[in-house]
């Protein structure tokens, strides 16, 4: 509760000032070439949606795909599409690609951000317990029927876990008001162990139907991307990538050390708790109606941190569009390749991501000796 | 529970000799419900003659199909009995554990198994009616998909499978014979699913007889040996379960109150006293010697069917699903287990 009111309290006053805190920063040439890189990137992000849109198990041509589009958007173009046509494209393939922005952009950039506080190259959100709490909270909704909000159950109930064990983790690893960031990392392993043990045990009870939800949902998916699960998750995760953004600078401070950061005037305890609170909300969001998705959360902030420095104003809206490339590429890739089925795309992200990681520890251990 | 398993195999002839729908299978709990649900889905065909067409799903929901021409399973079930029904050129799309009919199924696109399954793939095959099980419509793990063929403007028809058969206790002749019934109206043809349901009956009372004939009540487990120091075995909830009752035997898993598929600590194998282990031929093949493999698993030794080497294989991809299939299934168990007996 403190955690919450503490959040609030704080981030009030964030949003009243300027988008990125960073104006007066004297650094100027390298905004304008980072500005260029987050530009790139931008367009890269928009041009793999627009391919992803118009690509799928149910064939639609590209003028029709176009015309549905513009459609939407109130333009009527004199090109004929079948009712069945438009609501695979606007109910069905638009959400999920959608989904996959908003998804991949949370994880990407919630991975940097916890990343930067652990000071740790293998954080993840997964790290902090969000995932596996989410997890136990949809597995208990699963396998005990609880349908008391519909088609929400399953949802509030992963995020409720996810948030619940990032919090409980948080407050056994603090003492005496602080928080240190191995016990952080051991507590964080000791909860997740927990909570695998909590989902293993009610996989055991389950019956054939649920054990196939609990796969379902262990291996993370897109396809039960519906408008109206969207609409409740994009507020959750826009908001927290919002107030991620205001926490670059701080990110920088901090990546100097905890005691030179508190010199240089950051109340450390306090940004890594808010930041910390920021990444569970966001990764809980995505993991609420996605299931686990590992792997775009840990190489996100690696890819773009080898390519554009470790700067966090340029690194968190960068990891978030990237994780927001890899993401859609991936469940591209996962829908089409074994059409009309598909593979899981937990499975296709570990498949291309630990192959990447390897290659940028073997990378990084030629250029330096070590890793980060 | 020798009582118990005589009243069963008699009620079985009885059917068969009588056709008597009242007496169908003593072991359901709820007969009454069964019925009714059966007699309304016959006079709803009757009412409406011709699509669009009004059925009661398994969840008793008024489900209107407009028409039916191209079909898409989401279970090996209902592909079998589409076929079953001589429907099967209406079938579009089946699921990747469709086995049935050999030589024709395979030909048709696999839509990927029920936990992978990808709505847009699906649509693509131009449905214009999905059926799918129970448990799937029920549990929210991929719920998304029906509110999205919804969308699409498909029919989904939802049939009678597990949640079915927990509402009964456990999977019986019943289930299978109200999902025969469904599909049939869906499908404008009732009187084939009579016929196949005659069918069903008769293989049923054929593996009783064995089982009178032999006069024996074997204990049976059935086991799936994954890997040392993994073994499953299957209890109730289970089709396997039903298989075994119809056999005229004892599933020692249901005895021990086991439900689903689980893993048995080798310990307690021995009290379950099986007199036969029946395992997946797959699993048979694997092995090159299956027989010293299933002894070396800790307990069965101990067993009187390690004792006497009584091992016998089924299927199992027939007496793995709630199909029209499965009483045929049962009859062929029931050849092996009483083989010895002539």
């Amino acid at each position: 509760m403190q955690m919450i009111s503490d959040f609030i309290i704080r981030s009030k006053s964030f949003i009243l000032s300027p988008f990125l805190g960073d104006r007066m920063n004297p650094n100027k040439s390298k905004n304008i070439s980072g500005n260029i890189a987050l530009s790139v990137i931008a367009v890269m992000l928009v041009l793999i949606c627009l391919i992803s849109v118009g690509i799928g198990a149910f064939f639609i041509p590209l003028d029709k795909t176009i015309a549905i589009l513009l459609s939407k958007l109130g333009i009527a173009l004199p090109i004929e599409f079948t009712s069945r046509e438009h609501a695979v494209l606007i109910a069905i393939r638009l959400p999920r690609v959608v989904m996959g922005v908003l998804i991949g952009g949370a994880l990407g950039v919630s991975g940097t951000v916890i990343q930067g506080v652990f000071r740790n190259p293998l954080a993840s959100p997964g790290l902090i317990g969000v995932s596996g709490g989410a997890a136990a909270g949809a597995t208990i909704a699963i396998v005990l029927g609880f349908t008391a909000l519909g088609i929400w159950t399953l949802p509030a109930m992963a995020f409720v876990g996810g948030l619940g064990t990032a919090m409980l983790v948080y407050r056994f690893a603090r003492r005496g008001g602080q928080a240190e960031v191995t016990t952080l990392l051991l507590v964080g392993i000791a909860v997740n162990a927990l909570m695998g043990a909590v989902v293993s045990f009610l996989s055991f009870v389950s019956d054939d139907a649920e054990l196939r939800s609990i796969v379902f949902w262990m291996m993370g998916s897109l396809s039960a991307s519906i408008w109206k699960f969207i609409w409740v998750i994009a507020p959750f995760i826009i908001l927290s990538f919002i107030f991620m953004l205001r926490y670059a600078r701080t990110l920088n401070l901090l990546a100097l050390g905890d005691a030179e950061a508190r010199h240089l005037g950051v109340d450390t305890e306090r940004a890594r708790l808010q930041c910390l609170a920021l990444a569970s909300i966001a990764t809980g969001a995505a993991v609420s109606v996605a299931g686990v998705i590992g792997f775009v959360g840990l190489v996100a902030p690696h890819l773009f941190r080898l390519i554009l420095g470790p700067d966090h104003r340029l690194l968190l809206p960068a990891s978030a569009m990237g994780g927001a490339i890899l993401l859609v590429l991936a469940d591209l890739f996962a829908r089409t390749v074994v059409s009309p089925a598909q593979l899981p795309l937990g499975l296709v992200t570990a498949l291309v991501g630990a192959p990447f990681f390897l290659y940028l520890i073997e990378r990084t251990r030629r250029d330096h000796g070590g890793v980060a | 529970m020798e009582q118990k398993q005589m009243e069963l195999k008699k009620s079985i002839l009885l059917n068969a000799l009588f056709n008597v729908k009242k007496l169908s299978c003593n072991l359901m709990r709820s007969a009454a419900l069964g019925l009714a649900t059966s007699v309304f889905i016959i006079s709803s065909v009757q009412a409406a003659g011709g699509y669009p067409l009004n059925v009661t799903d398994s969840f008793g929901n008024e489900t209107t199909i407009n028409s039916a021409k191209r079909i898409v399973a989401l279970v090996p079930s209902v592909s079998d009995a589409i076929f079953g029904l001589g429907l099967g050129d209406l079938v579009v799309g089946r699921t990747k554990n469709a086995i049935w009919p050999e030589g024709v199924i395979e030909k048709l696109p696999d839509v990927g198994s029920y936990s992978s399954l990808n709505v847009e793939g699906v649509l693509s095959l131009n449905p214009d009616l999905v059926i799918m099980p129970d448990w799937a419509a029920k549990k929210e793990g991929n719920l998304g998909i029906f509110e999205q063929l919804k969308a699409a403007d498909v029919d989904v028809l939802i049939v009678p499978e597990l949640a079915r058969a927990k509402e009964q206790g456990k999977y019986t002749m019943r289930v299978l014979e109200e999902f025969v019934e469904l599909i049939a109206a869906a499908l404008e043809v009732p009187e084939k699913g009579h016929e196949l349901i005659e069918g069903m009956r008769l293989d049923a009372a054929a593996a009783a007889k064995l089982a009178a004939d032999s006069g024996k009540h074997y204990r049976v487990m059935s086991m799936l040996p994954y890997s040392e120091g993994s073994t499953r075995t299957t209890g109730l909830m289970k089709t396997e379960d039903l298989v075994i009752r119809l056999a005229g035997a004892i599933n020692v898993g249901a005895e021990a109150k086991i439900s689903g598929e689980k893993e048995i600590d080798p310990e307690a194998i021995i009290p379950m006293k099986p007199d036969y282990i029946v395992i997946p031929q797959k699993l048979w093949d694997r092995n090159e010697d299956p027989v010293q493999y299933i002894l070396a698993i800790p307990g069965v030794s101990e067993t009187p069917a390690g004792e006497n080497k009584k091992f016998l294989t089924w299927a199992s991809l027939e007496t793995h699903r709630a199909s029209w299939r499965l009483p045929s299934a049962a009859k062929a168990f029931a050849e092996k287990l009483y083989a010895d007996d002539k």
